[in-house]
């Protein structure tokens, strides 16, 4: 039976966590180190993630999402629990060279996880460049609506309803992937989606 | 295939639940979206999670560094000392796979938010309402107790001591008096015989057929006085709509359930007060 690392650690199996930190200690801990600015912090962090991890192992079900996707659920969740609280997040202006780089054909280790990954990274494609930009800005880095707004000098609604929207496109875009292998029935609701785009 | 939920034909709802997804939802639209929700609505919900999770492991970059070598120490050994002593609570996970797609749902993080602070709000009002006086209550005699709830409640029963199935040698007189409002009630007693506590003790029962079919435990008391006595009710249940009061004689301590072998005194409720 091959049974998953969570599913093992759900089971009880303590060799699975080496495996489990293995493959996604360094996930979780860049995400922790690019959301949370003092290293401490994220070191806590990172500890917490895990210990809800190993609380949590037993609900991961792979027909619901791709264990990697479940880390990064379980992660997010934490980062953003913990920005609330602290309301200390990210400036845009702090990680504005970074998006330089922001292709989305950088390579990264999505290849060997979950089939989800890739149809969201084809997904993002599909999107406005501006609905691109700024989710990459709230879920990459954890850049609050307020800064990006003051950041980009878009009105706030405008910032919020292309995250949203763009989350959802990509939402739907990724279902119908699942359901349909031919992407242009997919395309062709984005351009019409995309043109309702702000508010 | 898609899912043909309400929330698909509710464009507001399903921006919050991006919203929420993205973690950006402010406290006016959690509440919103609270209010809005139905079940249906999980999957989307779970549906715009999954999408933003995925989305973040397309955005990460390789990272060159790996985590801190005490980090991972420190978290292995947590983790090795949580699976040495929940190894139930992993199996009961497996157990109920499926049921649940997220560790914490919105639904259920929002429902303890605002759980949370519906209490603290509840607490608040409650100490804000509380009477002055309510600590002088407490110094308050029984009786002077008992006239003051008769005095201040509109629904209270008041209703007399009759013989039970197995009466005292001796009369006995007094009353029950029961406020459902309060939840509060006196027993009164005029010629009770007095009882040894080490030997048997008094049992007061409630019966409630709106309720259960069993009675609802009262209290335990003793009568060490001649006189009028009064007594507190101490229900250990909610009453809803008492039909009968019953004094059974017991071993000490009380019973859960009484053979009501020794039954002497019942007071009928003739005409029940909501």
């Amino acid at each position: 039976m091959n049974d998953s690392i969570l599913q093992r650690i759900a089971a009880g199996d303590q060799l699975a966590v080496d495996d489990c930190l293995n493959r996604y200690g360094g996930l979780v801990w860049s995400l922790a180190k690019r959301w949370i600015a003092n290293p401490a912090d994220a070191e806590d962090l990172t500890q917490e993630i895990f210990v809800e991890l190993w609380q949590q192992a037993g609900r991961f079900d792979p027909a619901v999402a791709g264990e990697a996707t479940f880390v990064a659920m379980i992660a997010r969740r934490r980062l953003i629990d913990r920005v609330r609280k602290d309301s200390r997040r990210p400036t845009a202006d702090a990680i504005v060279s970074d998006l330089v780089d922001k292709s989305t054909e950088k390579e990264n280790q999505a290849a060997e996880w979950a089939d989800e990954i890739a149809k969201a990274k084809r997904c993002l494609t599909r999107l406005s460049n501006e609905q691109q930009e700024i989710l990459h800005l709230v879920v990459h880095y954890g850049v609050s609506h307020a800064a990006i707004s003051e950041r980009l000098s878009m009105p706030l609604g405008t910032v919020k309803s292309y995250a949203r929207r763009g989350l959802i496109q990509l939402r739907d875009c990724m279902k119908l992937s699942a359901d349909m292998p031919a992407m242009s029935n997919a395309s062709a609701s984005f351009q019409t989606l995309n043109t309702n785009g702000s508010r | 295939m898609m899912s043909q939920s309400d929330s698909y034909f509710r464009p507001d709802l399903i921006e919050l639940l991006a919203g929420d997804a993205l973690g950006e939802l402010d406290t006016t639209e959690q509440q919103r979206l609270l209010q809005s929700l139905s079940e249906t609505d999980q999957q989307n919900a779970d549906e715009l999670h999954v999408a933003a999770a995925a989305l973040q492991l397309v955005l990460a970059e390789p990272d060159s560094t790996s985590m801190p070598v005490d980090l991972r120490s420190r978290i292995a050994a947590e983790a090795f000392s949580y699976l040495s002593t929940h190894p139930s609570d992993a199996q009961v996970q497996l157990v109920v796979r499926g049921e649940t797609t997220e560790a914490l749902s919105w639904r259920e993080r929002l429902a303890w938010l605002t759980a949370a602070a519906s209490l603290i709000l509840a607490l608040g009002f409650w100490a804000l309402s509380r009477p002055v006086d309510e600590n002088a209550k407490i110094a308050l005699s029984p009786a002077q107790a008992r006239a003051d709830l008769m005095a201040q409640v509109n629904d209270g029963v008041e209703v007399a001591w009759t013989a039970g199935t197995t009466p005292f040698d001796v009369s006995v007189f007094g009353d029950v008096v029961w406020s459902n409002s309060r939840q509060q009630g006196f027993l009164r007693f005029v010629g009770m015989p007095i009882n040894d506590p080490s030997s048997e003790q008094y049992q007061l029962w409630i019966i409630d057929p709106m309720r259960d079919d069993e009675p609802i435990d009262g209290g335990v008391f003793d009568c060490t006085g001649e006189g009028e006595v009064i007594i507190p009710i101490d229900a250990k249940l909610l009453v809803i709509n008492p039909a009968a009061f019953a004094v059974t004689i017991e071993k000490p301590g009380g019973v859960v359930v009484s053979d009501q072998k020794r039954l002497p005194l019942l007071a009928k409720v003739l005409t029940p007060k909501g």
